[in-house]
């Protein structure tokens, strides 16, 4: 890195305690920097907010001039998730749709780290695993649904096997670009330092590709999420792709809608989670 | 209050690096038990792109315990690809490196290394960047805490061990990179271009914490670079490569005073060492012509 886009982000304070050889506390830069970000983070999310109940008072307002069965009004959505959580359907469905994706992401996310660092280290392991890979990110995995359902049926084994694969083609392609594309010079900086070939993998490939590897998996979260409701709508009984299908099938409209708005905000939910986790672990990073 | 008093007492070290510095050179003449680091008949060869490549081709020279070391030559002249085998990062295809009688195989901290590009590890503060290698030896957690602070303390940077690099500008990465290098305690301090990246002004201020550290730890640098004032300004002595050869070319032993200070980079004496550095520099290749 040149000096020059070191000293991008503050650079201006930086040089001036370069200048003088006697260093400006960092505190003070922290928080000059943390008031302007805290500063625009909260108008983002004002205005997140504000686009998100202006959709909702349009959608409301005209539900209500249209007035048709097809298109309910948000407040009748709301009625409708009153009465299904009343009869306790609606909580087992949110509940049941978590628990597969969280299965599925899960076993996919833990089986992508040694595949792609195996990948990344041996190229046996490479050589044998990535035309797989390839082909396998080419087909949606909603693609194999047909298959699995002859094979192994309408069970919770097949959508653990399809969600899980969802999840496991992004993060493994991301491990093992992360791990690739770690910086020679820090692994050498390692070993000067005295540090074994494990010491290497544990303190620095896995740090240094951890930026690269959490972006992978909020990749494959959503991947996941996408897969689990189709495969819940194709085949499945309970699930709020399930609830969706059923809406169709008995033409209760408002529960259509309620299981897509229930899909999106879950979905969100789950990928604001992960993407704090991210910024989290990541903030060690020099960022735009 | 506090401030101006450490800058007194950093001004103060300052001052007596010089005789800390001669107390080391006079050292370091101490025969047979030192930690010589002798490059000999040490030669690399690349493979790119199905050519070979000669990167190091028959380089002696020695770097003597407590003096500085600098291999001085155009980039591309293989003086890199050296401090790499010296480090054990790449292996010799011809010759070895030793230090104190034994060859150098694999890295190890009593051979630190300091980069052009700091290669600081970025989720680390840098307290826990110059703690690195303590983590393999078998310290108590006081004494890692001292020497980490000790560390710091020798660079200035003591105020910003919780900081993260990227809260550091170019120099201070390249200091921290230095108290890290330190902290595991080396027998050679190999530096390849440590200020090759940064301005000049923030390069002559480092050449010159470099000289003040050097001197009150007794280092043995081996120190790289193609800037023939740096490498007049800081050595004891200067190897001199052949750009077309990726050979020795010369051997220069600096003839200037201890402690060096800015005021010398002006002197006559300096500029005539530098007119015999660059005449051996730029002295035409008579043996490939």
């Amino acid at each position: 890195m040149q000096s020059s886009d070191v000293a991008r982000v503050g650079g201006r304070a930086r040089s001036a305690y370069e200048a003088r050889d006697e260093p400006v506390e960092v505190a003070e830069l922290g928080e000059l920097s943390d008031v302007a970000g805290g500063r625009t983070h909260g108008i983002q999310v004002f205005l997140y907010l504000l686009s998100f109940a202006a959709g909702i008072g349009i959608w409301e307002i005209s539900a209500k001039l249209i007035h048709s069965n097809l298109f309910p009004t948000p407040v009748f959505i709301v009625r409708t998730a009153e009465v299904l959580a009343n009869e306790g359907v609606l909580l087992s469905d949110i509940g049941v749709s978590m628990l597969r994706v969280a299965v599925g992401f899960f076993s996919g996310v833990a089986l992508s780290v040694p595949v792609g660092l195996g990948m990344a280290e041996n190229r046996w392991v490479r050589g044998a695993l990535e035309p797989w890979i390839q082909f396998f990110r080419a087909v949606p995995p909603l693609a194999l649904i047909p298959i699995v359902i002859i094979l192994l049926g309408i069970g919770e084994i097949p959508k653990f096997l399809v969600i899980g694969l969802a999840a496991f083609l992004p993060t493994t392609i991301a491990v093992f670009q992360g791990v690739t594309d770690v910086d020679v010079h820090l692994i050498d900086a390692a070993r000067v330092l005295g540090a074994s070939r494990v010491s290497v993998f544990v303190r620095v490939i896995i740090p240094a590709a951890s930026p690269m590897i959490l972006t992978g998996m909020r990749i494959a979260l959503g991947n996941a999420w996408a897969t689990l409701v189709a495969a819940e709508l194709i085949a499945s009984n309970s699930g709020l792709g399930y609830m969706a299908s059923q809406g169709q099938l008995y033409f209760d409209v408002p529960e259509i809608y309620l299981a897509v708005a229930l899909i999106g905000i879950l979905g969100v939910l789950m990928d604001r989670v992960v993407y704090l986790v991210q910024q989290r672990l990541t903030s060690w990073q020099d960022r735009r | 209050m506090t401030a101006v008093a450490e800058r007194i007492v950093r001004l103060c070290k300052r001052r007596s690096y010089g005789e800390i510095r001669k107390a080391v050179t006079d050292r370091s003449s101490s025969g047979p038990t030192s930690l010589d680091m002798c490059f000999e008949n040490v030669s690399k060869v690349y493979l790119a792109r199905g050519r070979k490549v000669v990167a190091v081709n028959g380089v002696s020279f020695t770097c003597a315990q407590g003096r500085f070391t600098t291999v001085l030559g155009a980039s591309g002249c293989g003086k890199s690809t050296l401090l790499s085998i010296a480090a054990g990062l790449v292996s010799a295809d011809g010759g070895a490196v030793t230090l104190g009688g034994r060859p150098v195989k694999e890295p190890s901290p009593e051979r630190g290394m300091v980069f052009q590009h700091y290669a600081l590890f970025p989720w680390l503060s840098v307290k826990d960047n110059v703690g690195f290698s303590l983590r393999y030896k078998s310290l108590e957690g006081t004494k890692r805490e001292a020497a980490v602070r000790h560390a710091l303390e020798l660079v200035g940077l003591e105020r910003f061990a919780d900081a993260l690099p990227k809260e550091l500008s170019g120099g201070m990465k390249q200091r921290c990179a230095l108290a890290r290098a330190l902290a595991a305690e080396p027998a050679v301090l190999l530096m390849d271009e440590p200020f090759g990246a940064l301005d000049a002004m923030t390069r002559e201020r480092l050449q010159q914490e470099l000289l003040r550290v050097v001197g009150q730890e007794g280092l043995t640098v081996c120190f790289v670079t193609h800037d023939v004032d740096e490498a007049i300004y800081l050595s004891t002595d200067i190897v001199v490569m052949d750009e077309i050869r990726k050979c020795v070319k010369a051997k220069v032993e600096v003839a200037l005073p201890w402690p060096r200070e800015p005021a010398m980079r002006v002197s006559g004496e300096f500029v005539e060492m530098k007119r015999i550095v660059w005449s051996e520099l730029h002295a035409r290749e008579q043996a490939t012509s």
